[in-house]
């Protein structure tokens, strides 16, 4: 055995230990005995490719993180499809809403009794792998050259962490931006802005708390950690390299001072902003309380159900700013849980799910753009003028991050020293420096 | 009563019958339960508390490391538990003393005699049988600054808590929690408060009645010191329950926002289960359940588990 691994015995003694305190005194931990995390081989396993995949056959459990009726809507098309394609296996699903999803994956590694297929996302992706749950695919993603033939690379090497293949990209998150054509053309605003300091301005200018009206539907509630990343990574470029922090405090400064002052100084968003998760700006951005919302092409269909592409709502890239775009593109793909009992089955529906013909139909749903190659030159994307600035996003918008400790970053870091900012509690500039120490600290960099 | 020779004589296996009059028998009989106790509490709670004192982050990929005191001097400098103690004291005390008012007014409207008093009871004790994840998105839902039946409402008598709201306003966020807290739970407090009334004898009210007191004096002079025991061990009862459980408070804020809710068996979660640290977590725990523990110890006393009645 590993000396890394452990017995089932320990972990029950451990999981048990801190179980027991948390009955008491919360639920503070199950804490293990553990420490999964084994770093991948260093070198590719030199099997033969083509004895690698066996037809899979059976049941598949899989385990997704969609809640939304759109993406669940989409996901179905996708099921549909798996059970014509693929008769002898029975896929079952489980959703686990995302702030259960870590809790409930830890526990599945240690207690080894998840899923055969699991979704990843990049910025938990290698938070996953070192806790241990997901199997290397790399030795059968060799065997499967419709990966990088088929695949945009990005997207294919943000599934991986350090050089091995941990899941298959199935679509790709397209930053851009909506905003509300029609507002625009009132104010006499002829185009939507390509910078942070226009958008900065065209968010002054529609905004008008006498109508209930704002430029912009801050995220600043649950969901809104991903944005500290992005507006840093505009002011700053990369901020981490090589698994080291680059981000500059200054640039971070400039960064926050940026976001806080649309909320405190310009009050160009919702006075609600600090609680405010998806559900609100999308409700504020469809009913025209909001002017401008930043989001992803996953929620294209949504909004054309409530607003007219091309006279209520555009869509456009996302601004830059000094160094980059204000907006990423980032993988989601699905990988086998390690230790599965059907891991053929599970091949087959992850890789069905990484071709085209399930990303296209999962497109058309939702908006979620493939990860494969063919999806961008479908009649589906190409016909559709509004997707325009989704294609200029793959181009210009940077790949997202994946290092260890990445999400928790956000969470636990980003958000609550920005709502303490946003809030009044602290400065942008206390506010930067916190975010900028933990993130030197998370990345181990001196 | 013990056998005796002559018993013994006349049949052979009651030596064996003895034993099961002896100390020895009792224990005998003790060992599932000692050993369940053993395996589901005592073992898995030695282990929580040594791991308190190691370090041991997933992603680190060690085996956990003994640290001696190393988790508990950051503990008592981590200004994010200070800030967290400081949250929960407030939830605890407050949340106490509104449910314990609350509690003890439904209890006493209980306690009057009509033939609809059942419709009462039923609608008072509502909001206990109620799942704490159900309780938490209804009122997150109907207090929410924009689309709030309650924001609405009372924005008609002149109290406006729409615009930033009670869910997005650090300063407001706990106490939004603590009033669904309040709702959820003071049926607790009427439930016992209530049994401890109806304890009480019927003649001392006619007694004081004679003696001219009022309602009030009767209350505050007979009522309420009748009531202390009961009144001792519900709010016990409900500390412990406060201090430990986050569920609401997981469920509506999340902690924030600004970490203007984060109590400290939540952040305990977090560090486990988001930060991946189990040994700090573990740190935490034990200090919570420290403070639990003194509870305990009072409710202990206070009914008398153990003494010979």
């Amino acid at each position: 055995m590993d000396s890394n691994s452990v017995s089932r015995r320990k972990f029950i003694g451990v999981a048990g230990g801190v179980a027991a305190g948390a009955a008491i005194a919360g639920p503070a931990s199950a804490a293990t005995k553990k420490p999964a995390a084994k770093k991948p081989a260093a070198k590719k396993p030199a099997a033969k490719p083509a004895a690698v995949n066996k037809p899979g056959s059976g049941v598949v459990n899989y385990w997704n993180h969609f809640t939304s009726p759109v993406e669940r809507s989409g996901f179905e098309q996708v099921t549909d499809g798996f059970k014509k394609d693929f008769p002898a296996i029975d896929l079952k699903v489980e959703a686990i809403q995302n702030q259960d999803w870590m809790t409930k994956y830890i526990t599945a590694v240690q207690a080894k009794s998840g899923p055969d297929a699991i979704m990843v996302t990049a910025s938990r992706i290698a938070d996953m792998v070192r806790i241990g749950g997901l199997a290397s695919l790399q030795v059968r993603s060799d065997a499967w050259p419709t990966l990088k033939s088929n695949n945009a690379e990005g997207a294919v090497k943000g599934m991986q962490y350090l050089g091995q293949q941990y899941a298959l990209p199935c679509f790709i998150f397209i930053d851009w931006m909506y905003y509300r054509k029609d507002f625009f053309a009132a104010k006499g605003i002829k185009e939507a802005p390509k910078t942070l300091e226009e958008f900065r301005l065209a968010a002054i200018e529609l905004t008008d708390p006498s109508k209930g009206r704002y430029g912009f539907a801050l995220r600043g509630g649950s969901g809104g950690w991903g944005f500290m990343p992005k507006l840093m990574t505009a002011y700053n470029g990369p901020i981490v390299t090589n698994g080291k922090c680059t981000l500059e405090l200054d640039n971070a400064i400039d960064a926050l001072r940026f976001w806080v002052g649309l909320v405190t100084k310009d009050k160009v968003v919702p006075p609600s902003v600090l609680s405010n998760g998806y559900g609100q700006i999308m409700t504020s951005f469809k009913t025209g309380e909001t002017a401008m919302l930043w989001h992803h092409t996953g929620s294209f269909v949504e909004i054309g159900d409530a607003l007219k592409y091309g006279v209520e709502v555009a869509t456009a890239i996302q601004p830059k700013g000094p160094k980059l775009t204000a907006g990423l593109t980032s993988p989601l793909g699905n990988g086998i849980f390690k230790g599965s009992s059907n891991p053929d089955g599970a091949w087959d529906f992850i890789t069905y799910w990484g071709d085209t013909k399930a990303q296209l139909a999962f497109l058309k749903a939702t908006g979620y753009f493939g990860a494969a190659k063919p999806v961008f030159k479908d009649a589906a994307v190409t016909g559709q003028p509004a997707y325009a600035p989704a294609l200029q996003g793959l181009q210009e918008n940077w790949n997202d991050y994946t290092f260890p400790g990445y999400d928790n970053w956000m969470t636990n870091t980003c958000l609550p020293e920005f709502q303490k900012a946003a809030g009044g509690k602290q400065t942008p500039e206390q506010a930067a420096r916190a975010i900028w120490t933990e993130l030197r600290e998370v990345t181990g960099t001196n | 009563m013990r056998s005796t020779f002559a018993d013994r004589r006349v049949n052979p296996l009651a030596k064996y019958f003895s034993i099961l009059e002896g100390k020895a028998f009792a224990w005998i009989l003790l060992i599932p339960s000692l050993t369940l106790v053993s395996f589901f509490i005592v073992y898995p709670l030695y282990r929580g508390i040594r791991l308190s004192f190691s370090e041991y982050k997933l992603l680190d990929g060690k085996n956990p490391e003994f640290n001696s005191l190393d988790n508990y001097f950051i503990l008592f400098r981590d200004p994010d538990v200070l800030n967290a103690t400081r949250i929960t004291f407030t939830y605890t005390v407050i949340g106490l003393i509104s449910q314990v008012l609350l509690g003890m007014a439904a209890a006493l409207l209980l306690t009057k005699k009509s033939k609809y008093i059942w419709i009462a009871r039923i609608a008072i004790m509502l909001p206990w049988f109620m799942p704490p994840v159900v309780t938490a998105y209804m009122w997150r839902f109907m207090l929410d600054a924009k689309v709030g039946i309650y924001t609405l409402l009372l924005s008609h008598i002149g109290i406006d808590i729409g615009g930033i709201g009670i869910w997005g306003d650090p300063d407001r966020a706990l106490y939004g929690v603590l009033f669904v807290e309040l709702w959820r739970s003071y049926p607790f407090f009427t439930l016992f408060i209530l049994a401890g009334i109806q304890a009480i004898p019927v003649e001392l009210r006619e007694s004081t009645a004679l003696d001219g007191a009022n309602a009030f004096q009767h209350f505050r002079y007979i009522t309420l010191p009748l009531l202390k025991p009961v009144l001792f061990v519900s709010t016990v009862l409900e500390a412990i329950k406060l201090i430990n459980s986050p569920t609401l408070v997981l469920l509506m804020t999340e902690g924030g926002p600004a970490d203007s809710t984060m109590v400290l068996p939540l952040l305990a979660f977090k560090k486990a289960y988001q930060a991946f640290d189990f040994g700090y977590s573990s740190t935490i725990s034990v200090a919570v359940l420290v403070a639990i523990s003194g509870f305990a110890i009072v409710y202990i006393r206070a009914v008398g588990f153990g003494r010979e009645k």
